[in-house]
């Protein structure tokens, strides 16, 4: 079952919502929270761009082979929130974020073949190692290679790499967030213009987090 | 293509402790529509620098059988639901906390057809999956009839790390290394860190040992104040020496891989002077105005108060000793008991200077 939200984005998907261009004032009034906050998990699908086709992930993740799909990038470029993303396609397997709410036992100790684990460096090389043994697909995120593991684990692995921004994805993350926290879907999308962006990216890079914590920081 | 509206708000009412929160579904349509069902479902949500979370509160049947709302009247419904415990609303610099009432009206299939398709244009609330429609609003969960209250009792305040003589040493170092060495290996580097730690802590435990132990007592005066008595042992000697509290908002970001902690101050006192400080100070402190700073752990967010003192040490080193205390809300306290309270603590001072 669809929940609301998914119906408001439907609705603004298929209706042409003329949009206004702002130099990053936002109305408060205009939405029910702050939109660059954190979503929470059930709207990650309805704010996150792909920076990848699922449809490919999904196949590798179900067809029988063994392997090792890494999320490779620094902090805040959106690994955490494609491994969230990813995950709640494919309901059936466990996510683990380590450090945080899971341990290595619980993630060893699973019955499922097939595991996400945010957080793999909270593991020691040999507890990697035996992980990428134990189960037949380890989908994970990390700041830096786990190639050596992988090599000594004798398991096939699949980087992809959480680097590089563009205005356009931007525009569309920011535009994602603001119809998510937009009070009336009737009133025009506020637009963030192409220099501002720019503005934007040659402060934070291909940071994401970054901009979006500033935004965040300039609505409050 | 029918040209049927249906407008629906949701109203809260002002929301005490201790009391319901109640308010109305207002619905008005331009024909007649059996609604087969209402409910109103309440619920808490954290916001910020931090995954999003909600907590249900409670789930409320706004009808308990078919009606038929009247075209061209006010039709107002009336719902209420008990409020146990609960988070205050709060609205910080890395989160906020509101609460919601979504309002899901089942219009009745026969009737639904008569809305059209084409209905979404003149409605204010949106269309749910199972063909519901949708109202929301959010509101304010704020005690006001109660005044914070500081949890009474002798605290220790805990010495800061300093790292102003460190900082300064490892500049120091630094220079004298690229003065002196040619070969700039990783060594120096690993030295240079190892000897910034073994300064800042050895001189955090040798400032411990020579100022000797401090303590605060805390207790309450009456609804806007509270009293803070500032004990120390015949060591302790610093220059400069001020006393303040604050509020501080600390936030643990775990959106991502690494873990982030974003900690702002969100309130701080006057700051008072301890003048012939010879074996204990007392100071009373006014309570901030705005009513949703009262100590909280939800989750990955914490308020909490703290007092400062600082100071600078004999070497001339600006120290900060802090001791973390909690404050809750309550009834407040009638009047001649806090006056009691206050000449209780003057006469306790009194004996103590003697």
């Amino acid at each position: 079952m669809l929940d609301a939200t998914t119906y408001n984005r439907i609705f603004w998907q298929i209706n042409v919502i003329p949009t206004t261009k702002t130099e990053s004032k936002l109305l408060k009034s205009n939405y029910h929270f702050n939109p660059f906050a954190g979503v929470l998990d059930v709207e990650v699908k309805h704010t996150i761009v792909p920076r990848f086709s699922i449809a490919e992930i999904v196949t590798e993740i179900e067809t029988k082979q063994s392997i090792a799909i890494e999320f490779l990038g620094k902090h805040g470029r959106g690994k955490t929130t494609h491994l969230i993303w990813l995950q709640q396609q494919l309901p059936q397997y466990p996510i683990f974020q380590l450090g945080k709410t899971a341990n290595y036992t619980e993630v060893l100790q699973h019955v499922s073949e097939v595991v996400f684990v945010d957080g793999i460096h909270h593991l020691s090389f040999k507890e990697r190692v035996q992980l990428f043994k134990t189960k037949r697909v380890v989908v994970y995120t990390t700041h830096f290679t786990r190639k050596l593991a992988c090599l000594f684990a004798q398991k096939k692995q699949k980087v992809i790499r959480f680097k590089g921004i563009d205005t356009h994805t931007l525009q569309q993350i920011i535009t994602n967030r603001l119809a998510l926290a937009q009070t009336d879907f009737r009133e025009p999308t506020a637009h963030f213009s192409e220099s501002e962006l720019q503005k934007l990216i040659n402060r934070y890079g291909d940071n994401y987090r970054g901009i979006i914590n500033n935004l965040y920081e300039n609505y409050q | 293509m029918s040209s049927s509206t249906l407008q629906a708000e949701v109203c809260i009412d002002d929301v005490q402790k201790d009391t319901d929160i109640s308010g109305y579904v207002h619905i008005v349509t331009s024909e007649d529509i059996l609604m087969d069902e209402i409910t109103a479902k309440i619920y808490f949500e954290a916001r910020g620098r931090m995954r999003g979370f909600t907590k249900d509160i409670a789930t409320i049947a706004v009808i308990n059988a078919p009606i038929i709302i009247k075209a061209g009247e006010e039709n107002i419904l009336p719902f209420s639901c008990p409020l146990d415990e609960y988070v205050e609303s709060y609205e910080g610099q890395n989160v906020s906390f509101t609460y919601n009432c979504e309002v899901k009206m089942h219009v009745d299939e026969d009737d639904f057809k008569k809305l059209g398709l084409n209905f979404m244009a003149s409605v204010k609330s949106f269309l749910t999956s199972d063909k519901r429609l949708r109202a929301r609003t959010q509101f304010e969960v704020i005690d006001r009839q109660h005044t914070y209250r500081v949890k009474e009792g002798t605290y220790d305040f805990g010495l800061k790390l300093n790292y102003v003589l460190p900082i300064a040493v490892g500049i120091i170092m630094s220079m004298l290394f690229i003065a002196f060495t040619q070969d700039n290996t990783i060594w120096y580097v690993v030295l240079g860190i190892i000897v910034i730690a073994a300064v800042t802590y050895g001189i955090h435990f040798y400032l411990e040992d020579t100022l000797g132990k401090l303590t605060m007592t805390l207790e309450n005066v009456d609804e806007t104040h509270f009293c803070c008595r500032v004990e120390k042992t015949r060591k302790f000697k610093l220059k400069e020496q001020f006393v303040y509290y604050e509020i501080i908002e600390e936030v643990e970001d775990r959106r991502g891989t690494k873990t982030t902690t974003y900690r702002e101050c969100q309130y701080a006192s006057l700051r008072k002077e301890m003048k012939n400080f010879s074996k204990n100070a007392e100071f009373t402190f006014e309570y901030p105005t705005r009513l949703d700073y009262a100590t909280l752990k939800a989750d990955t967010v914490e308020i909490y108060w703290r007092m400062c003192l600082t100071g600078v040490s004999s070497l001339g080193l600006p120290l900060k000793y802090t001791a973390t205390f909690k404050v809750k809300k309550d009834r407040p306290i009638p009047v001649e008991e806090g006056q009691k309270a206050l000449k209780s603590n003057e006469n306790d001072t009194k004996l103590l200077n003697k």
